[in-house]
This record gives C-alpha cells, structure tokens and sequence, in this order.
C-alpha cells in the first residue's frame, strides 16, 4: 500500500462510514476513501453504511452552547471611586476540555477581558478617537494584574454534560458574565444603572458624589 | 552615527556602527537576529520588549527596547530571553512558567521572564515576608499587559519558584 486519500465532511461532528477492507469492515469518521497499492493508480473503496451528522446540528445556537456565569464582589472608594474587584467566580461548562490547563487560561484571560470591556476600555468614534491614529495603550487601557483579584479569582470548570459530549468553544463566552456582574455589584452599591460602557472611576465618583 | 559597544548575555558586541535613530528592538531583532525580544506597542506601555540591564554597582532592573536608542546601550550589559537558559537547560522560572501553561500566544513571554527574572535576584538578596509575597509580585509585574491568560498563571508560576526556594527568597520565621 503506497498511498491512501479520505474525504470527511463535519457539521459539528464528522461524517462516518465503513469500507470493505482486507476481508474486515474498516469503520472511520470519513465518507470516502481510495487506496493505492505500488505505482498504480488510487482506487475508490466502495463505502457501505455512511452516516451523515444531522442538518438539525447547524442550529449550534441551541445545540452547542457553552454557558458562562459569573459572581463578583466589588469595593468603590467613596471618595475617589476607585474600584477594586475584592473576589470573583466563574463558573462554566465546555463539553470535553482538550487541553484544561489552556481551558482554565483562557478563562482566566477572558475575565481580565471582561474588566476592561466593564471598566478600562474606551474606543470613542470620530474626531479625537482611535481612528486619528495616534491612540495606543496609553490611552486605550486594558485590564494590567492590578486590576483584577489575581489570587481570589475562583474559576470552575464543570464535567461535561454527558460522557459523550464533545468539546465545545468557550473562549470568548468566559468574557461575557464578567460584564454583567460587574455592572450589577455597581448598581448594588451605589443604586445606580449605567447604560454604557465603560464604567470609568471618574463616572462611579460623580454618583457618589 | 554612534560606534556602539555592550555585552549581551555574556558576549561582547562591538563597535559597531550604528544610526543615532536606530531602536534597540530593532538592533536586537534585525542587526544581531535576537528575536526572542519582542516589538509590541512601540510606546514603552505593555513591555513585551524588556531586557535585563546589569548594573556595574550588581543591581538589575529591566528597561524596554522600543523606544531606547540602540546607541544609548553604549557600554552596557544585558541580559535577553535567549541567555536565560544555562547550557540548553531552561532556568527555573522559564520552566515554571511552562509547567503552568502560563502563555498561550507567548508574544509577552520574554518580558514576563526578564522581569521575573530581576525580581527572583532581588528577593535573594533583599527576601520579603511571605506575607507580603503577592503583592511583591504583584507590583513587580504589574507593567506588563498579556491578552491571553489574564496575568494569573503567571504570577502563579512566580510564587511557585520562590516558594519551592523558600529559605532562599522569604524572611525566615515570621
């Protein structure tokens, strides 16, 4: 045997099929195969039993979903607004982690994300925004250790939802909560809604005020 | 034009040639092919580009490339990601680090290693009370931005070094 093509096909999950091979029925997540022996040329395997992942699967809105949620504690220096994130929770499920160890990273990194979208992170557009050019980290603030709760910042994964369950994308959904709960702990604190972002310190001294 | 000469880990470089406007990322990266040393803001605010700078009086600190002509270099020693390992062998902290998965995308790697680095050194010979620890790394690390892991893996990895060596970075008997 000097060479082998397959075709697949995935609509979340991979197309399957089984082909006659060497007397035995040779199963694997292709639909097509050709093989060929020595100078010759490739050779279809005639397929038995092809399995298409169902249309139904495109719907990943409602069948391939991670969920994200999040809990903060916040602390608002009256005078000042200075704002300190004292302690924090995310808690999150992704089917089968691959590799946890950059699961929980992206995590962790989403909810430093989150901080900056919440509190740091300003793109005004027109005139004397970022499109002039001349912005950089500067001016357009992200979230730096200091901003975050670097040792009180509890992250749970959660086992997948069933044994079977594939893996599933969640690095930007650990972002998401962060942003709400933020702006809850706020409201908590201060009785006040904000309806946009980000939430500076001079706007949170300004309702303290 | 400026005649430069400095040690870089190690190594003596020079004279040599260079222009008066000529960064010191870009000696590092285009002149000697040093491309450990990241470019990454250009504007000394997320410091993916810091090297170690050994001072003649035996202290160290870290200093960004991006905005620091390569001639004001001139005569100095310094220390970049690429001699941090001692013959082929990664040093504790760039192990630590990758024990932790503390990078993902590894562009503010080298920065973080340079000024952790400088902060293992200090604390051998300044140690600090364990319970002042984090917030010792905390500030130590504190201008350099990563987008990847938010900061925590990596601090974790710093206080792992220096708890596993803790006779050696930590006040004794608090």
């Amino acid at each position: 045997m000097t060479g082998a093509v397959a075709h697949s096909f995935s609509r979340w999950e991979w197309s399957r099929a089984r082909f006659p091979l060497f007397g035995e029925q040779y199963r694997a997540e292709i639909d097509a195969l050709a093989l060929r022996r020595g100078n010759g040329k490739f050779e279809r395997i005639n397929r038995v039993r092809v399995k298409f992942p169902p249309t139904d699967n495109n719907r990943i809105g409602t069948s391939y979903t991670s969920m994200c949620g999040t809990l903060v504690r916040i602390e608002i220096e009256r005078a000042t607004g200075t704002l300190r994130i004292a302690k924090a929770y995310s808690v999150f499920e992704c089917g089968k982690a691959l590799v946890p160890e950059v699961v929980m990273g992206q995590a962790q990194g989403g909810f430093a994300m989150g901080v900056g979208y919440a509190l740091l992170e300003t793109l005004p557009p027109f005139e004397g925004g970022p499109g002039n050019g001349q912005w950089n980290l500067g001016q357009y603030l992200v979230a730096r250790g200091s901003d975050l709760p670097l040792h009180d910042l509890e992250i749970e994964m959660l086992p997948p939802l069933t044994p079977d369950e594939p893996p599933k994308g969640m690095a930007e959904v650990v972002m998401v909560p962060v942003v709400p709960a933020i702006l809850n702990a706020i409201f908590d604190a201060t009785g006040r809604r904000f309806q946009s972002l980000p939430v500076t310190t001079s706007l949170l001294k300004g309702v303290l005020a | 034009m400026t005649k430069l000469s400095l040690t870089i880990n190690g190594r003596a470089y020079g004279p040599v040639e260079v222009r008066d406007e000529l960064s010191m990322n870009d000696f590092l990266r285009e002149y000697l092919g040093m491309t450990g040393t990241k470019f990454g803001c250009g504007a000394a605010q997320c410091l993916s580009c810091a090297v170690i700078v050994d001072d003649p009086d035996g202290t160290s600190c870290t200093s960004p490339t991006c905005i620091a002509s390569a001639a004001s270099f001139d005569g100095k020693t310094i220390r970049t990601v690429e001699g941090l390992a001692r013959d082929g062998e990664l040093s504790e902290l760039q192990k630590a680090f990758i024990r932790h998965f503390a990078f993902q995308c590894g562009y503010c790697t080298a920065g973080f290693l340079n000024e952790g680095q400088v902060l293992l050194e200090r604390l051998a010979k300044a140690p600090v009370k364990r319970a002042d620890l984090e917030s010792t790394i905390a500030e130590a690390l504190d201008g350099h931005i990563c987008r990847c892991t938010g900061y925590v893996k990596y601090h974790e990895a710093v206080r792992d070094v220096i708890l596993a060596d803790s006779r050696r970075y930590l006040v004794a008997n608090q």
